[in-house]
């Protein structure tokens, strides 16, 4: 600026910075955004492609946690209206409902209901990985007063007793209210109910860990941990769930808890930032499990 | 640099001094604001348009506020196209997405390098080492002791200084951009003067 002193620092500051400004991105990064904008693009029309993604990441995330196949939720004649039954899946618990052409993931403990209207997610946070249906009805899946109308695609379902809220990973929902109000959903979108009505700011929750960060450096470990916890079951974007996941593996000191943690972060952001770091922790975490059986 | 009057969007201050001319923003018709039947275009297609266009100054700010580090940079201009496919449907006209653009790559500088500290401190506590690639040769400048006494300030009063002193915004715009309070700007900006100063720095 012209007004500005000619102070030495910031002289050396901008002398710096035009430097910088000869620097140009690799070709490497138009190829990595022209990538990931054809995915986007293939996920916004479901295609078995859709469900194989998402089962590979599911298939990765089983490899460390239990693989529950339950032989009475999966009629063995196609035609049989669904009986009526129970799900209880614990934490990391995977589950394939043939009839439905869904496989459901548990991030946190959940418990499901199969009735003759849809399933219904009564409690905790589970991942749906839908297969395409272009000709069949539409699956329903109810959460709290909300009903989701899918054709296939991939979504997260949080149910507490305060409320809870549906985040779309892949393809597109429509989601009728409680009033019977319909809305299209596109892959990122995130809507809430009761205590998660509102969708968080983005600023709020990086504010949030900026201030965990603080809690961190001053040695408050448990506080930091359960703000994390509380962040992960907000309605946020999924690059602020995605960060505050993994800063909540890391802060997780304990062996058994840290793996869990890193098996939730795999079962909810397959294909996130930090695949490859929480895949080489899982890692550990099965050589860790293998020397503590030969123990 | 001109001092930026407060209607110019951040995002024609950021071109021009990218544009290695210095001409300014390129004229002619934007790919942001597409009045000829483009928005039959796919959002997807909208957004590599976009892309085309600001990849540069995009990737810029966010080499300035991440101290030149290139491959983190194109991480953070990657992120902010991937972020932009989200929100594309509700942006449309040129001076709104130049100043989303803007705000969206120092956010996530901002985050990126909040996290970065917090693993970099959790890392040498709890020893998961987890790879992390170090910043390429040519991005490290003779200049760097600047660049160096920046670093060293927390992420938020790094970014606020630079936005000041280097994109020449007032603290109000800044406050905008970071969606903090402008009280808390002229916090972290007098803090991190204060640090600078006492790491031998003269500084007005």
């Amino acid at each position: 600026m012209s007004s500005d002193p000619p102070n030495p620092f910031l002289v050396r500051l901008r002398r710096a910075d035009e430097a910088l400004a000869a620097a140009r991105p690799s070709p490497r990064l138009d190829r990595r955004v022209e990538e990931s904008l054809a995915r986007a693009r293939a996920s916004r029309t479901p295609s078995p492609r859709v469900l194989r993604r998402g089962l590979v990441g599911a298939a990765g995330a089983a490899a460390a946690a239990l693989l529950f196949l339950v032989g009475d939720v999966t009629p063995t004649h196609p035609r049989v209206t669904s009986p009526e039954v129970s799900i209880e899946l614990p934490d990391g618990g995977v589950i394939r409902l043939e009839e439905e052409g869904v496989t459901l993931a548990s991030i946190y403990p959940g418990r499901l209901f199969r009735g003759s209207e849809g399933l219904r997610v009564e409690a905790g946070m589970v991942r749906f990985v839908v297969s395409s249906r272009p000709h069949g009805p539409p699956l329903r899946v109810h959460a709290g007063p909300m009903q989701i109308e899918v054709i296939g695609t991939v979504f997260t379902v949080d149910v507490r007793p305060e409320g809870g809220h549906v985040w779309l990973a892949e393809g597109r929902i429509d989601l009728i209210d409680g009033q019977g109000r319909r809305e299209r959903l596109s892959a990122g979108a995130v809507r809430g109910w009761g205590d998660a009505r509102e969708r968080w700011p983005e600023t709020t929750t990086e504010l949030e860990i900026g201030q965990i960060m603080t809690l961190e450096q001053s040695g408050r470990l448990d506080e930091a941990r359960a703000r994390l916890a509380r962040i992960l079951r907000r309605p946020i974007d999924q690059p602020a769930a995605e960060a505050a996941s993994f800063e909540l593996g890391l802060l997780t000191v304990e062996a058994e808890a840290k793996c869990l943690q890193w098996r939730r972060h795999q079962l909810r952001f397959p294909q996130g930032n930090y695949a490859e770091p929480v895949e080489e922790a899982l890692v550990r975490c099965s050589e860790g499990n293998s020397q503590r059986s030969r123990e | 640099m001109t001092a930026p009057s407060a209607s110019s969007p951040p995002l024609e201050r950021g071109t021009r001094e990218a544009l290695p001319d210095g001409t300014g923003k390129a004229s002619g018709r934007s790919a942001a604001s597409p009045p000829e039947g483009a928005w039959a275009l796919s959002p997807e297609r909208r957004v590599l348009r976009i892309y085309e266009e600001h990849r540069d100054p995009v990737f810029r700010w966010a080499l300035r506020y991440l101290s030149g580090d290139s491959a983190q940079a194109e991480d953070v201009t990657h992120d902010v196209f991937l972020r932009l496919l989200e929100n594309i449907e509700r942006l449309s006209d040129d001076d709104e997405m130049g100043r989303w653009l803007y705000r969206v790559t120092v956010r996530t500088c901002l985050s990126r390098l909040q996290r970065g500290r917090l693993r970099r401190s959790l890392l040498e506590r709890f020893g998961w080492g987890f790879r992390r690639t170090p910043p390429r040769a040519e991005s490290r400048l003779v200049l760097a002791d600047v660049l160096t006494a920046l670093e060293g300030l927390p992420p938020p009063q790094r970014i606020a200084f630079s936005m000041l002193h280097l994109d020449g915004l007032e603290q109000r715009e800044i406050a905008e951009a970071l969606g903090f309070s402008k009280g808390y700007v002229s916090k972290l900006i007098r803090k991190a003067t204060e640090s600078l100063r006492s790491a031998g720095w003269e500084l007005p």
